[in-house]
């Protein structure tokens, strides 16, 4: 996509504005696939995708993801330029560095049972990272900062514990080496969980209730990462969440994906994990919990994308017995005009404790990739159980600009 | 022995030929090429303007370069100007000696593994290519295969912000094909 100098310079007004004004996030668009980039690697210095992009995965963002505003609907006629580098190009930074930065906030309503409950400014996420590689060999950080409010989503990653004031987060920390012409990834440090689909919607329950979402559950371990046109797979040995204190609230065990590109726009896939801790942060007593499953990303065409996943959980607290729950979304996410996203969601969730009830979700929002790093979006979720006894609908806005 | 009486034998022999002699497209064609890069990356370009001809002694496939798309408008464009070079070199064309060829009979399909000549980025190389041929009727179906390495054909490795392709790609070409 090609803008005019006008164009440009407001997009860095709107960003860095935003960016001063608070400040970042991961982003992972697991719907990529619908562009035939079913690898995550190409474009994320993670190979399971979110998080800080490559040079490649920067031009894709703004060739791919964003509105063409040019004339024709036709991005070529010329090189990308800079824009789209960190710092919008003000910054030339030496190829073996990576840099980026996110910032991610919205405003919330919450209704329970029909009555306004709660309604706030969220601070989602203001997070900076940077990758150095030296040979084969990679140095990747993020640091950024958490406010109070944001504690209950963010406080696994917190470096810091200020109770009443913001913290310093470290969501992923971690050397790696690239082997096999860089198809195979070794990890070490702090990761995001490969467990699933890698979605960006944090909240939902198939991230949440298996605790691997991209905010605030990764942790410490090896990992193996490998890619190649047919396959892709990470499996992490865990070792615990060393951020949280005392030892006995860390999980240890591994979990990990292996995904097979079927056919063009078609991507199937199993997870597993086993993770136990000698106190279950959830539970409060020593607990081993499970999830195996299944999941696929189909692009039938490029204007609509379906992502589905389903996991069976399995939980084996001290004292009682082991009781198995599930969960399961499926997304259909339809691209009428580029950079324009639908998005519709349904969600299941029998949580494997005993007497557990059925909850069950609908999702629908839009999402407008504006300019290449500046989005905004708009989300109603619903949520119920079997029951009705809790329903709750929650209206999300929110943009999200990257640097 | 009654001459008059082989001809008709001769003509049924002969026939695949007569009709390989002017073999020639019909229906529709697709042109795929799979090239891949690190840690996953694969790209697929795709046209669907591909001509079929030849002489007596050739069957020949001609692609025409310029409307490959991969999906990508800047991809392509990088593709056509820098790598391919098609204003200078428009056309890939694969020349196959017609006596290697088995067509097939009707309602059947026959494989078969062949040598041919593939002029691209105007470098002409031999390459194998392996193929399938079914008839129907008057029709056939063709489906082949090959695999390159680019640089055989002097084209440059595709390199673009830290992501180099492979050189090897594969071809596969699929086209209706007429003997009338």
């Amino acid at each position: 996509m090609k803008m005019t100098p006008i164009q440009r310079w407001g997009a860095l007004v709107v960003v860095l504005g935003a960016v001063l004004g608070s400040a970042s996030s991961a982003s992972a668009y697991a719907w990529m696939n619908r562009h035939d980039y079913g690898a995550c690697a190409t474009c994320h210095a993670d190979p399971s995708g979110s998080g800080l992009l490559t040079l490649y995965g920067r031009a894709q963002s703004d060739l791919l993801l964003s509105t063409d505003y040019s004339a024709s609907g036709d991005e070529s006629g010329g090189d990308l330029g800079t824009f789209q580098n960190f710092l919008f190009g003000l910054v030339d930074l030496p190829n073996e560095v990576l840099a980026g930065g996110w910032i991610r906030n919205g405003y919330i309503w919450s209704h329970f049972n029909g009555k306004l409950a709660d309604e706030r400014g969220l601070f989602m996420r203001a997070d900076l990272a940077a990758q150095v590689k030296i040979d084969a060999v990679r140095f990747h950080a993020t640091l950024g900062v958490a406010t109070a409010d944001s504690a209950t989503l963010s406080q696994r990653a917190q470096l810091t514990s200020n109770e009443d004031s913001a913290n310093l987060v470290s969501r992923e920390h971690w050397v790696g080496l690239d082997l096999l012409d860089d198809e195979m990834l070794l990890r070490a440090g702090r990761l995001n969980l490969p467990f699933g689909l890698r979605i960006i919607e944090h909240t939902a329950w198939v991230r949440s209730e298996t605790q691997t979402d991209v905010n605030q559950h990764q942790q410490h371990g090896i990992a193996a990462a490998y890619n190649d046109s047919d396959f892709r797979t990470e499996v992490m040995v865990v070792l615990g969440n060393f951020q949280v204190s005392p030892d006995d609230y860390r999980d240890r065990g591994y979990t990990g994906y292996l995904e097979y590109h079927a056919a063009t726009g078609l991507d199937v896939g199993v997870s597993s994990q086993i993770l136990h801790a000698a106190r279950d942060l959830n539970v409060n007593v020593e607990n081993t919990r499970q999830a195996h499953g299944l999941f696929f990303r189909a692009a039938p065409d490029p204007i609509v994308a379906l992502l589905a996943e389903f996991d069976v959980m399995l939980q084996s607290p001290s004292g009682g017995d082991t009781e198995a729950g599930f969960v399961g979304m499926l997304q259909a996410d339809a691209e009428p005009i580029r950079g324009v996203h639908l998005i519709a969601m349904g969600e299941v969730l029998r949580r494997p404790q005993a007497n557990a009830d059925t909850n069950w979700g609908a999702w629908g929002g839009a999402q407008w990739f504006v300019y290449p790093h500046l989005d905004v979006r708009g989300d109603l979720i619903y949520r119920t159980t079997s029951t009705g006894s809790n329903d709750s609908l929650v209206v999300l806005l929110q943009f999200h600009g990257y640097i | 022995m009654n001459h008059k009486r082989l001809i008709p034998l001769f003509a049924t022999l002969l026939l695949p030929l007569v009709a390989l002699a002017s073999f020639q497209r019909a229906g529709k064609a697709e042109v795929e090429f799979k090239a891949t890069g690190p840690a996953g990356l694969k790209i697929e370009g795709h046209t669907a303007r591909l001509a079929v001809g030849g002489d007596d002694n050739n069957v020949e496939i001609k692609v025409d370069l310029a409307s490959l798309e991969t999906g990508i408008g800047l991809r392509d464009e990088h593709l056509r100007d820098k790598y391919l070079e098609v204003k200078k070199y428009p056309y890939a064309t694969l020349q196959v000696p017609r006596a290697s060829l088995k067509l097939a009979s009707s309602g059947s399909e026959v494989q078969g593994a062949t040598k041919g000549q593939l002029t691209l980025h105007g470098v002409t190389k031999p390459v194998s290519v392996k193929y399938t041929t079914s008839r129907n009727g008057s029709g056939y179906a063709v489906e082949g295969t090959m695999h390159i390495d680019i640089r055989d054909f002097k084209i440059e490795v595709p390199s673009y912000l830290g992501v180099t392709v492979k050189p090897d790609v594969d071809i596969q070409v699929a086209f209706g094909a007429s003997g009338s």
